[in-house]
């Protein structure tokens, strides 16, 4: 418990009392004056208690200072200018009770400099809770460059292929920006750290470097923002919005990355989780709940058209969602060269395809192997081979298959294995072996219940039942 | 005559003719832009083409788990404490009476208020668990004992009805009252259908069943076009009657009289504006379709022996229960998007034992084999299968208590289902009730809940799709129900 430290917090409470007060009491006695009013007898009691309020929010700010976690210089200029507002004030009070001092210009001047301490205590203090560049972060260059200060940086361009992003610019630094760097700035550096530049993130603060390269144990910074919530040392501090799962995995990712600072996304080895945790934390991809592909640009119209005309129920997987379902079960004519040529039209979109009970030639089957984002096939039923399989090894996108009641036997084991993505595989009635299953179901999740088998546990079931009756 | 018509339009006349009596049903058939958001795809699709393929949301709001539903409705109440809702402490206090701090305010059925004494009973069948999740389930439930590993429980499941006909149709529509759409017919208006050539609302009940009475307007439109309502398979033979032509007439002719139906109709509906018009001429066209489609689906000549021995054998027998989950599996995999089956005589007031157990006799095989088949055929990852009630029944006896008999009323405070498929965990229990069987004590589920979290799979923002009718925007879930997030996958 520190009770200095404790009241030291209304400071930023208090000091708008004397900036209300004291604006107030100079503007009714300019007034008064230039007016030549007769002076109200409240102006004195207004006088008093802004010097008053600005002795208390002096004493609150002094002890905040204390505290430290501010700049010396910055609270030296502050402090100098609160103490004028405080001295002005009482000299005031003083000098506007007494009647005999008439002159307009001198009481004029004075409600002036009254005012212009104020505002600049005022001033000098926001600059330090908010930082310097605060007020003039939005201002036209214009101003800008009349006050001195820089113009804009060149926004960087929006990111719109992940892999085009910039490791550190478009990437980390957008996260730290978001959530950091409002305490950790070169002017309010919070336990001396400041996350606004790579080399300053390297050296870190009072607890030592906020990122240690490859060793995310030793990165304070992971550290902090993955401690329990209610740890003191949690970070961002005093109930500031937490990072979320997204960017703490993508910051996870570019420390064990060695924290590159530099370099395209697309020359580093992201794994597709990875790419899905980057991707949402740049906006890239909207639904959390695990749509594994990054959205695309909304398909033809004459393709969808087509592609209806040929037999194919055609759905759009969701608004927001541009993928397409794709569907030819329930068609009845064989696919015709002329529809297969309009499922490739639509290649990149396709990511839920049906041809069950369908019976496609070779050439049809190999070129569905194309198909860049296919995450769910059904050729339950389908003429599908063995020979087909090895063509279609190569959806590495592919996360359900159904092969139900084919005729694909344990030759298509080691394709099978290549679909590094695939969750499901449905192999029930078709010629593989139970060793083959027994091999494919510890990578996977393996349907294949033995009818017969099935069946008869059933008749099983009915015969107890009857025994018992 | 036909002066006379143009000349003065009365009341209904200027109604039914005007946009304003059409209303969005027609508007959306004849291809004025609808009130769906879609933009992206639907526009690419001619205007009728269009809301019957992708229905009025022109795709779904969010990526579906499941693409279709297949709903065993068991119709009377079967009681949870028979079959899946497993309490020891009643068989200990079997015949004492039902404390009244466990009763607290739940207002009985007049069938049971006036008797002297509440005395609880315990289940006569014996519970196991089962599976590697644990799953208590009767003894009486053998086969879906096997497949609890593929099931999610919702032992917490309750309603705002305590009678027969509003709990069911406040379960089919959201609304104890008759008149609203079922939930079939609401996601055929939203999502359309993936088969063009069936029906996408397909109902069926068992034959022979008998028990609480079942009307069509529960798989009924109600104030939605009525091309939206449940096609009702009849229980037999012929599921479909009169797919053949008449003796004389071929399918070329047919086609041709069809067509001049429509032409027919199309007058009609140029000079009337009617929007049930155009139901009537889809309607015709579907009716064309599935003459060739019904007797491919409902032929079962196809299957193998395993099949019929896996349903059981009253799987051959058509409309039978085991024969109709036969069907809406053969339904699924022609992408029907939404089954519904009804089973009746659940609802055992007297002689419970002996009737639950004929019951689950009849629907118990058919039921896991359902499952188990869809499994098998990769299906069970984008159907959902639901089973269950309207609502519970009472952990007390309706009428006298005996060693070897007993009866349950209704009870509408904890019921059970379970779902299996499309998106849901399998192998859990959500829920809980306490250990009387009679109130929940953990995750309650109402039945608007269920309803939301049956839309959400199916793709749908619950609260998104509605109907302007009257004046309100009415929607399935009513005023409140929330997606029951602990149960997705």
């Amino acid at each position: 418990m520190d009770l200095i430290q404790f009241f030291g917090r209304f400071h930023v409470l208090v000091l708008h009392l004397p900036i209300g007060i004291l604006l107030m009491a100079a503007v009714l006695e300019a007034h008064r004056v230039l007016y030549t009013k007769p002076r109200p007898a409240t102006l004195n009691t207004i006088w008093l208690w802004g010097f008053m309020s600005a002795v208390g929010a002096a004493t609150l700010g002094y002890m905040l200072s204390l505290s430290g976690g501010y700049d010396e210089k910055a609270i030296f200029i502050h402090k100098l200018w609160g103490f004028s507002v405080v001295a002005c004030s009482l000299f005031c009070w003083w000098f506007f009770n007494k009647p005999q001092f008439k002159s307009k210009r001198l009481a004029t001047s004075l409600c002036s400099l009254q005012l212009v301490v104020l505002f600049s205590t005022g001033h000098y203090g926001a600059n330090m809770t908010h930082g310097s560049t605060f007020l003039f972060e939005h201002a036209p260059n214009s101003l800008r460059t009349l006050i001195g200060m820089p113009p804009h940086a060149k926004e960087r361009p929006k990111i719109t292929q992940l892999s085009q992003a910039d490791v550190y610019l478009d990437v980390i630094q957008p996260i730290l920006n978001k959530r950091c760097t409002t305490c950790h700035n070169p002017e309010k550096s919070k336990g001396k750290l400041d996350l606004t530049s790579i080399n300053a993130i390297f050296t870190g603060g009072k607890s030592g470097p906020a990122i240690v390269a490859g060793d995310l144990e030793k990165s304070e910074l992971f550290k902090r923002i993955t401690l329990d919530p209610h740890n003191k040392k949690y970070m961002p501090a005093g109930g500031k919005q937490p990072l979320n799962e997204y960017q703490i995995s993508t910051l996870q990712w570019w420390i064990q990355a060695n924290a590159p600072t530099q370099g395209q996304l697309s020359t580093f080895n992201l794994t597709p989780d990875e790419k899905k945790n980057v991707a949402i934390t740049l906006g890239l991809q909207a639904s959390a709940n695990a749509w594994p592909l990054l959205n695309i640009q909304p398909i033809d119209n004459n393709i969808v058209q087509d592609l209806m005309q040929h037999g194919f129920v055609v759905k759009q997987i969701a608004e927001k969602n541009n993928y397409i379902d794709l569907d030819y079960s329930t068609a009845s004519a064989p696919l015709s060269a002329a529809g297969l040529q309009s499922l490739m039209q639509a290649k990149a979109h396709i990511v839920w395809l049906n041809f069950a009970g369908h019976a496609l030639s070779s050439a049809q089957y190999k070129a569905l192997s194309t198909l860049p984002n296919l995450l769910k096939l059904r050729l339950d039923q389908s003429s599908v081979t063995d020979e087909d399989i090895t063509h279609l090894s190569k959806l590495n996108t592919l996360r359900y298959l159904n092969l139900y009641k084919t005729g694909v036997s344990d030759a298509i084991t080691p394709d099978i294995l290549k679909l590094s993505q695939l969750t499901q595989i449905f192999l029930g009635e078709t010629n593989l072996s139970q060793a083959a299953i027994n091999q494919l179901n510890e990578h996977l999740t393996v349907i294949a219940l033995q009818p017969e088998k099935m069946a008869t546990t059933a008749n099983n079931l009915n015969k107890n039942i009857n025994d018992e009756d | 005559m036909t002066d006379l018509f143009e000349k003065t339009l009365n009341r209904r006349q200027f109604l039914s003719r005007t946009t304003l009596g059409a209303g969005i049903g027609a508007a959306s058939l004849s291809g004025i832009p609808n009130i769906s958001m879609a933009k992206d795809l639907s526009q690419a699709l001619t205007p009728n083409m269009n809301v019957e393929l992708n229905g009025h949301m022109g795709q779904p709001h969010l990526p579906a788990k499941a693409k279709r539903v297949i709903y065993l409705f068991q119709s009377g109440g079967p009681s949870q404490l028979e079959t899946f809702d497993y309490k020891p402490l009643l068989n200990k206090m079997h015949g004492q009476e039902l404390p009244a701090e466990v009763r607290g305010e739940q207002v009985l059925t007049g069938m049971s208020a006036q008797q002297s004494s509440l005395p609880l009973a315990g289940s006569i069948y014996g519970f196991n668990q089962h599976g590697d999740s644990g799953a208590w389930v009767s003894e009486i439930l053998p086969h879906t004992a096997e497949i609890v590993d593929d099931l999610c429980f919702v032992k917490s499941m309750y309603t705002d009805q305590i009678n027969h006909d509003p709990a069911i149709t406040f379960l089919q529509t959201g609304f104890p009252i008759a008149g609203r759409p079922s939930i079939g017919a609401w996601l055929n208006y939203g999502l359309g259908t993936d088969n063009h050539n069936l029906p996408p609302f397909i109902v069926m009940v068992s034959t022979n069943a008998g028990g609480q009475p079942l009307y069509s307007r529960l798989w009924g439109n109600g104030f939605l076009p009525s091309i939206h309502q449940g096609v009702q398979f009849r229980g037999g033979k012929d599921p479909v009657l009169y797919l053949n032509n008449p003796p004389g007439v071929d399918m070329k002719m047919r086609s041709k009289m069809m067509r001049h139906l429509k032409s027919l109709h199309d007058e009609q509906y140029a000079k009337w504006h009617d929007a049930e018009i155009q139901s009537r001429i889809a309607q015709y066209e579907m009716a064309e379709r599935m003459q060739a489609s019904v007797p491919d689906v409902t032929d079962f000549s196809d299957e193998p022996e395993w099949v019929f021995e896996l349903y059981g054998p009253d799987s051959r027998k058509p409309g039978t229960y085991a024969a109709n989950c036969l069907l809406a599996r053969r339904l699924a995999e022609r992408n029907v998007k939404f089954t519904q089956l009804y089973h009746q005589g659940w609802d055992q007031h007297d002689n419970l034992p002996g009737g639950i157990k004929a019951q689950c006799k009849n629907t118990d095989q058919a039921s896991a084999a359902l499952v188990t088949d869809l499994k098998q055929r990769g299906l069970l990852d984008d159907t959902l299968v639901i089973w269950g009630g309207e609502f519970g029944r009472t952990n007390y006896s309706q009428g006298k208590l005996t060693a070897t008999n007993y009866g349950r009323d209704h009870h509408p405070g904890c019921f059970t289902m379970w779902m299996a498929g499309g998106g849901v965990k399998a192998g859990i229990t959500h829920g809980e009730t306490d250990e009387f069987g009679y109130n929940i004590v953990k995750d309650p589920v109402h039945v608007h809940d269920f309803q939301a979290t049956l839309m959400h799979l199916m793709g749908v923002d619950h609260e998104r799709l509605t109907y302007k009718y009257q004046g309100r925007r009415f929607r399935l879930t009513d005023v409140h129900g929330k997606v029951i997030k602990q149960i997705l996958a």
